[in-house]
């Protein structure tokens, strides 16, 4: 009678321990092991992940380049780069000016802590995980890169209204006045700054692509100083930008597309900030008027030969319009996207707002990362006596 | 003894499987910051109220435009009541490739497409408009002139709507615009109301 009893209770043991077990993700593996456990978090969990297989090709990729999009049908543009070469708006060539302040010369350090910021891993090294359809073309064959630490800043930021130093005073407006628009570049790293006090500008001078442009904290272009005579009530002085000078990319892309023909850059996709309407197709603007009413924005430098719009058409957010290039006439350039907000306001009117707050609120969104502020003072420390 | 013994072994097993937090709600809870962040203190967006009578007494007196103009909606549907006075220059002279100006109504009012020689004109009406909470509220009829990267810009209200002409230059030649403040004025001179509710 003993022995049955302990037979019974051994039975009930191992059949209670079998339904728990049974019951969790452990049991999967402990009972189960010919069942393969689902993966897709693994690499977002830190841990490493075998390589997926290769998903079948659907759309072409050119094995020269494989980082470029495919292309696709575009909107004839007879206006395209109107005034320019026949290679193209001219590239700004002049040796680098070391006599010019920038301030790439001092680590930045954190707004919060005071402490020097460590260095972002090299704009050209495999970025962490993107989200699913979010990545330029294909992924690249083999296991993917090692996922981000959470919560670690990929990109570092100066406050609104923090110009370069020696460029100008910043915006009296800090605050985000079209808060909910999508960032303007699809997915490529974007690092808004100037094009004309950093290296490769006309003031600066040196090379456009330099590694230093890739790496820089973001800072705002509003009220930069220009020849022209521009005003708005939001800059304290006149002369100004009135737009946000987006860089696009990374310096191997930089040297890619500067050694491409005008009208074959395709590699950095444009896309809708917000629902609208293209209102204009210009000889190197484009104008897209906003669904919800009080807002047109103004994209420039696009590669007006490969625009995805014409005028009257309706967009969706999120919907690419163009590819970044240098396009404007005759006059140089640099590579990247010219981006301005007109707000009508119900004080002044229609007005050039400034965006670099909202543009800083829509790339964190498209990141899932909040970057890190750097100090204000370090443009200062940085300035030449 | 042995029925505790069976009640231990079932607990282990249970603690031992309980669930991890996913390891993507860190990035779930920052995605709850940012779009708070970005989505909080917008400006808060206000409608104007329109002056019809005036409009439709102003538009008795306009001529009629020179150049056709292709009406339709922004969902690509023709007609539609215009939501603003629609202003419409009149005499200006487009280049011979461009075809008729596209007139595109918008929940909000409207715009129109011009293509001269010089340079592009977009003339928009809206009676959408967000308070920004500027100190130093200006009179917002007069009529705005800013010159801007490869262009300029026209901006004024009427009827209680603010309209806003960009010039969009076909050539950028540096700190000289395609486009001087007195042809920009001379073009909003040109402008008449050309339909009303």
């Amino acid at each position: 009678m003993n022995r049955s009893f302990s037979r019974w209770v051994g039975f009930g043991v191992i059949g209670a321990t079998m339904l728990a077990l049974a019951a969790c993700d452990v049991g999967k593996v402990v009972l189960f092991p010919w069942v393969d456990e689902a993966k897709p978090n693994a690499a977002a969990a830190g841990r490493p992940a075998g390589p997926p297989p290769p998903p079948p090709p659907t759309t072409p990729v050119n094995p020269l380049d494989p980082d470029r999009l495919p292309e696709a049908p575009t909107a004839p543009n007879p206006a395209a780069n109107s005034g320019a070469p026949i290679t193209g708006t001219p590239f700004i060539d002049v040796p680098e000016n070391a006599a010019i302040p920038i301030s790439d010369t001092a680590t930045p350090v954190s707004a919060d802590t005071g402490q020097p910021v460590k260095p972002l891993p090299p704009a050209d090294a495999p970025a962490g995980p993107q989200p699913p359809g979010s990545a330029s073309g294909p992924p690249p064959p083999g296991p993917p890169p090692p996922a981000k630490p959470v919560g670690a800043p990929s990109f570092y930021f100066f406050g609104s209204s923090v110009l370069e130093p020696g460029s100008g005073v910043g915006s009296t407006e800090i605050s985000a006045l079209a808060p909910d628009i999508t960032f303007p570049i699809k997915d490529a790293p974007s690092y808004p700054q100037s094009q004309v006090y950093r290296y490769g500008g006309s003031i600066k001078g040196g090379d456009q692509c330099d590694a230093r442009n890739f790496s820089a904290p973001w800072r705002d272009t509003y009220c930069e100083t220009r020849a022209v005579t521009a005003a708005t009530p939001w800059c304290p002085s006149k002369g100004v930008h009135l737009g946000q000078d987006i860089r696009v990319g990374t310096p191997a892309g930089c040297k890619a597309e500067k050694a491409a023909k005008a009208a074959d850059r395709t590699r950095y996709a444009v896309v809708a900030v917000e629902d609208g309407v293209i209102s204009n197709v210009g000889s190197y603007s484009i104008n897209l008027r906003a669904s919800a009413g009080g807002r047109i924005y103004r994209y420039l430098h696009l590669n007006m030969a490969k625009l995805k719009v014409k005028t009257a058409q309706s967009v969706k957010r999120g919907e690419i319009v163009g590819y970044v290039s240098n396009d404007f006439g005759g006059t140089p350039t640099t590579l990247h996207l010219h981006f301005e907000i007109n707000l009508n306001t119900a004080e002044n009117g229609w007005q050039y707002a400034p965006p670099y707050a909202s543009l800083l609120a829509a790339y964190q969104r498209r990141e899932h990362n909040l970057g890190e502020k750097v100090a204000d003072n370090f443009a200062v420390a940085s300035a030449p006596k | 003894m042995r029925a505790s013994l069976l009640v231990c072994v079932s607990a282990l097993a249970i603690a031992g499987c309980e669930k991890a937090p996913p390891a993507s709600s860190a990035a779930g809870d920052q995605l709850v910051q940012t779009a708070s962040a970005g989505g909080a203190g917008g400006p808060q967006a206000v409608q104007s109220t329109i002056d019809w009578p005036s409009a439709r007494a102003d538009r008795a007196k306009a001529p009629v435009t020179d150049a056709p103009v292709t009406i339709q909606s922004a969902d690509g549907k023709t007609g539609g009541l215009p939501q603003v006075p629609v202003l419409l220059p009149s005499g200006v002279v487009q280049t011979q490739s461009a075809g008729p100006p596209a007139l595109v109504m918008t929940d909000d009012g409207y715009f129109a497409t011009y293509k001269t020689p010089k340079y592009d004109a977009i003339v928009n009406g809206s009676k959408q408009a967000y308070k920004t909470g500027q100190t130093a509220p200006g009179n917002k009829t007069d009529i705005k002139f800013t010159q801007g990267e490869a262009g300029a810009q026209l901006a004024f209200s009427r009827y209680g709507a603010d309209y806003l002409i960009q010039f969009e230059c076909h050539e950028a030649d540096g700190a000289k615009s395609c486009i001087s403040e007195d042809e920009a004025r001379a073009f909003a001179d040109g402008l008449f109301v050309q339909q009303t509710q």
